[in-house]
């Protein structure tokens, strides 16, 4: 757990009664012993970190049309129009 | 079942306290049936209607002074929804409670007094829900400023997911400026780091007041359970006689 930051999926109070982290904050007033239990159930979510994948730049349109030929979108490039003529009028 | 009056440790009606003095209570839970019989058959057929119904009798003395079971008892007929809790054995955290809400209606028949005491015979129905294992999460006291009870929680040893319904009863409350007062039943996993879980009416009004609420089945409710009450506002010498109770279904 040491390293990783958390944030609040709901707002959490402590044994005093006293809001530790709200929606959306993170938990460093949150505590630890109950870090683990409480990222089982759901109440607090790990911070993504670089390399995660799933944080960095938007797509650009570029990287769209990359997916798209890289995954086998193969109709839409030009290439693929011109063998389909080809065919059509052989 | 009858009990004596001095081993029932609170009986609120909308914050009021009903319980009488040197009194017989007796209650019952009822579920009922309707007839239905198909023609052509031999045997009478019934089947459950799932409406529940509490019924209460209480007979003996009750205390005739001012804001006392007496006063509480005549003015709370007419009123058409009630809610109800009772306290048996202790008032005390974990301890168990009944819990009931919905159409009132009440007799309450009473004789001449001696001093201030009435003999008098009263009887409740209420038609609607009945939460007769419920447990006491705060117990009736008075309190000043905010409090809670997350030192000391009712653990239930696992979490449930069939629903819950938690009754709060204010018996009286001085907002000694502060404009509002929210009461919340809380939930943990572990005792130690709680979130809402019942976020009971605004109270506003100083007047006795008491609520049942419920939590739908399917949501996940952790194994702790605690009260929070939170002012709002600012002020000085704000204090509650309250009482939370919850049942898991």
């Amino acid at each position: 757990m040491h390293g990783q930051e958390y944030v609040a999926q709901v707002a959490l109070y402590n044994k005093a009664g006293v809001q530790v982290a709200a929606p959306g904050q993170t938990c460093e007033r949150v505590a630890a012993s109950s870090l683990a239990t409480l990222l089982a159930i759901g109440w607090i979510v790990p911070v993504p970190t670089p390399g995660d994948g799933d944080i960095g730049p938007a797509s650009t349109p570029a990287d769209e049309a990359g997916d798209q030929v890289a995954f086998g979108a193969l109709p839409t490039r030009p290439g693929s129009r011109r063998r389909a003529r080809d065919e059509e009028g052989s | 079942m009858s009990y004596g009056s001095d081993k029932v440790a609170f009986m609120l009606l909308g914050g009021r306290s009903i319980l009488g003095s040197l009194t017989d209570l007796e209650f019952t839970s009822a579920n009922s049936i309707k007839p239905k019989t198909p023609l052509g058959t031999a045997a009478v057929v019934k089947r459950p209607t799932n409406m529940e119904m509490f019924q209460a009798t209480q007979k003996g003395w009750f205390d005739e002074s001012a804001g006392a079971a007496h006063e509480a008892l005549a003015g709370s007929r007419g009123r058409s929804t009630q809610v109800l809790c009772l306290g048996f054995a202790e008032n005390a955290v974990g301890a168990e409670a009944i819990g009931a809400a919905g159409a009132y209606t009440g007799t309450y028949k009473h004789g001449a007094n001696i001093d201030d005491w009435v003999r008098a015979d009263a009887t409740y129905e209420l038609s609607g829900a009945v939460d007769d294992a419920a447990v006491i999460l705060a117990p009736l006291a008075a309190r000043a400023g905010d409090w809670d009870t997350t030192s000391t929680p009712v653990n239930a040893g696992a979490s449930s997911v069939a629903g819950l319904a938690a009754y709060l009863q204010v018996s009286s409350l001085t907002l000694g400026g502060y404009t509002s007062v929210t009461v919340k039943v809380r939930h943990s996993p572990d005792g130690v780091t709680y979130a809402d879980l019942v976020t009971f009416t605004v109270i506003t009004a100083t007047d006795p007041t008491a609520e049942r609420k419920t939590v739908a089945a399917g949501t996940t409710i952790q194994p702790y359970l605690a009260v929070a009450a939170a002012y709002a506002g600012a002020g000085a010498g704000n204090t509650m006689t309250a009482m939370v109770q919850a049942q898991r279904y």
